[in-house]
């Protein structure tokens, strides 16, 4: 994974401070509002803030792919551990997708599919040639390994 | 096709019967006339007498309107088989739709009548085919007998039989048929309907206590939804046969709307044994499938799709089991309960926890007032996932899953070991594999040749 999707999560992370930063100003505005209140909610965003960008950091790093011979393996989690083995004879379709943020940090991310809509396969963060590579080495494998429903 | 004897060729388009607008504008009908009550009176206060008059030409110029519509959708929609065997389908006025089923991926057919087209001896076709998405055509409406030949030629076809398929009637064999009195019973004895009427009683017994009638307005929501569960499902599901054709299992069933599913052998993707507490002394088990491409279409008709016996005691449903899943036998299956400190994690279910594998499918057990006895198919595992919570990570343990298409069933092997939910995974996707290797269900009356 490209390090640079831990600071494309830390900055969405930033955006979302915005919303508890504006609900301690509204706070601060109301007359009457002691001010314990939004001192304790500035406390925990902060707080929740720190921690997240500690938390995003790990995540981003525990998030694994490996193509093994007849199936690609994603692996993620910290809290919640997952782990995803799609054969390459199921894959329908492979996705690439990059957001304006991601696209600003050259990052785009991948997406398998199968006839399951369950079937959870993303990899985020991958550079663009990388992803590409990796896109068109699975359509050809899955080509090859092709299997009805 | 308004004569069913008239031999259906490749590349022949017909379209649907002629009296098709006018059955698909009567629905509109009754809304329209409660609606010309208010324009109609308010018409009258307005302008007098003669307002009234003008208020019904209003209604009418809206009918024609509706109806208008509905006879170019009927004009525009034409289907035939072409040259490659694939069923088409062009319809649309402002939108053109051009529909090309490959019937080698059919999974199922259904003729449906609801009530209003049932009197008139109409019913409509839809067919699916898997994939993704909206994969499916409906025909409405045709002849009863002329749907049901389409249906047999479609079906037909797509087993890899000609043209000629459209003439060999399969005949049917009733296997099983749930009896009214099962039905409505096992209906009532499902764990949300008294789950929501043990909620009712309570919350009467507060309000009688409490001497308020507050808690009453809950009354009708808790007590209301039950009911109209039960009538819903009671008035889809009865009358439910199972039988079996030579094109495959078909599935009759509704009271108002009825319907009849064809499922072609091998389209089963998963197997679900549900068993609510209620239904134990009884030893009833609703058997639920998932058939690709049937519930990823957004439909009023998801409800009680996929139900492939309402309730049944064990031994029919397994009888029926055999049928969608020939070769298999279940109770030979070993199922390997979970690990001791799974109690932890699941202290009800606990006992219940079970995962076993035979050379075709994988079987999970799970639940406690509902029980769950899932089965999937080697060949028809899209992927496999494991699992791990952060109390499960803490006790060691993970729950292997197996992706399948979108359906009632859902496959968890819930609460192993972690090194052995891992095991489980990569097994599975061998076995997935090995399966996949040998499966030829695509054509099933030829051995294929190239799909």
């Amino acid at each position: 994974m490209s390090n640079r999707l831990s600071t494309a999560r830390r900055l969405t992370a930033t955006f979302a401070l915005l919303v508890p930063l504006a609900i301690v100003i509204i706070l601060l505005l109301i007359p009457g509002v002691p001010r314990w209140i939004p001192t304790l909610v500035l406390a925990i965003a902060v707080l929740g803030y720190l921690w997240s960008l500690w938390y995003l950091g790990r995540r981003t790093r525990s998030w694994k792919y490996a193509e093994r011979d007849e199936d690609l393996l994603v692996l993620r989690g910290i809290m919640f551990k997952r782990l995803v083995i799609v054969p390459y004879g199921r894959m329908q379709l492979v996705d690439l997708a990059a957001g304006p943020l991601d696209r600003a940090f050259g990052i785009t991310s991948l997406q398998l599919h199968t006839a399951a809509a369950t079937t959870d396969a993303v990899i985020p963060g991958l550079t663009p040639d990388i992803a590409a590579a990796l896109r068109d080495r699975l359509a050809s494998k899955g080509e090859h390994r092709a299997a009805g429903l | 096709m308004s004569d069913h004897d008239e031999p259906a060729t490749t590349g022949v388009k017909y379209q649907l019967h002629p009296l098709s607008p006018v059955i698909a504008t009567a629905p509109v009908l009754p809304g329209l006339l409660i609606a010309s009550w208010f324009i109609g009176g308010g018409a009258a206060f307005k302008y007098g007498v003669a307002g009234i008059p003008l208020g019904m030409i209003g209604i009418l110029a809206l009918v024609a309107v509706i109806f208008g519509y509905q006879y170019l959708n009927w004009r525009k929609l034409e289907y035939w088989f072409d040259d490659s065997g694939d069923f088409r389908v062009d319809s649309g006025v402002i939108y053109r739709n051009e529909r090309r089923l490959q019937l080698s991926r059919l999974q199922t057919v259904d003729v449906v009548s609801p009530l209003i087209p049932r009197l008139f001896g109409m019913a409509s076709l839809r067919i699916e085919v898997a994939g993704a998405g909206n994969s499916k055509a409906v025909l409405s409406f045709l002849k009863q007998p002329d749907a049901d030949a389409l249906r047999r030629e479609i079906v037909g076809r797509a087993a890899g039989l000609g043209e000629q398929a459209k003439h060999v009637e399969a005949p049917e064999t009733v296997i099983a048929q749930v009896p009214t009195e099962d039905l409505g019973l096992s209906l009532i004895l499902r764990s949300s309907t008294v789950g929501l009427l043990l909620l009712t009683s309570v919350v009467l017994f507060v309000s009688y206590l409490d001497g308020g009638f507050k808690g009453l307005l809950l009354v009708p929501v808790t007590g209301g939804i039950p009911i109209l569960m039960v009538a819903g499902e009671f008035l889809n599901l009865y009358g439910f046969t199972v039988a079996t054709a030579g094109d495959g299992l078909r599935l009759r069933r509704g009271l108002l709307q009825t319907q009849s599913q064809t499922v072609p052998p091998g389209r089963v993707a998963a197997v679900d044994f549900i068993e609510p507490l209620l239904w134990r002394p009884k030893g009833w088990v609703r058997v639920q499938i998932t058939i690709a491409g049937v519930n990823s279409s957004s439909d009023d008709q998801k409800l009680s799709e996929g139900v492939l016996l309402p309730v049944a005691p064990w031994a029919e449903a397994k009888t029926i089991f055999a049928l969608v899943m020939p070769g298999v036998d279940l109770d030979a299956i070993r199922l390997e309960s979970a690990p001791q400190k799974a109690r932890w994690r699941a202290p009800f279910q606990f006992k219940q926890l079970g995962v076993g594998h035979s050379e075709k499918v994988l079987v999970t057990r799970r639940g406690w007032l509902t029980r769950h006895l899932s089965v999937v198919p080697h060949a028809r595992t899209q992927s496999v996932r494991v699992e791990q919570g952060p109390v499960s990570r803490r006790l060691g343990l993970a729950s292997m899953y197996v992706d399948v298409p979108p359906g009632p069933v859902r496959i968890r092997a819930a609460f192993r070991s972690a090194p052995e939910a891992r095991e489980l995974a990569d097994a599975q996707a061998y076995r997935a594999r090995q399966a996949r290797a040998r499966d030829q269900s695509t054509h099933w009356a030829n051995p294929p040749t190239q799909s």
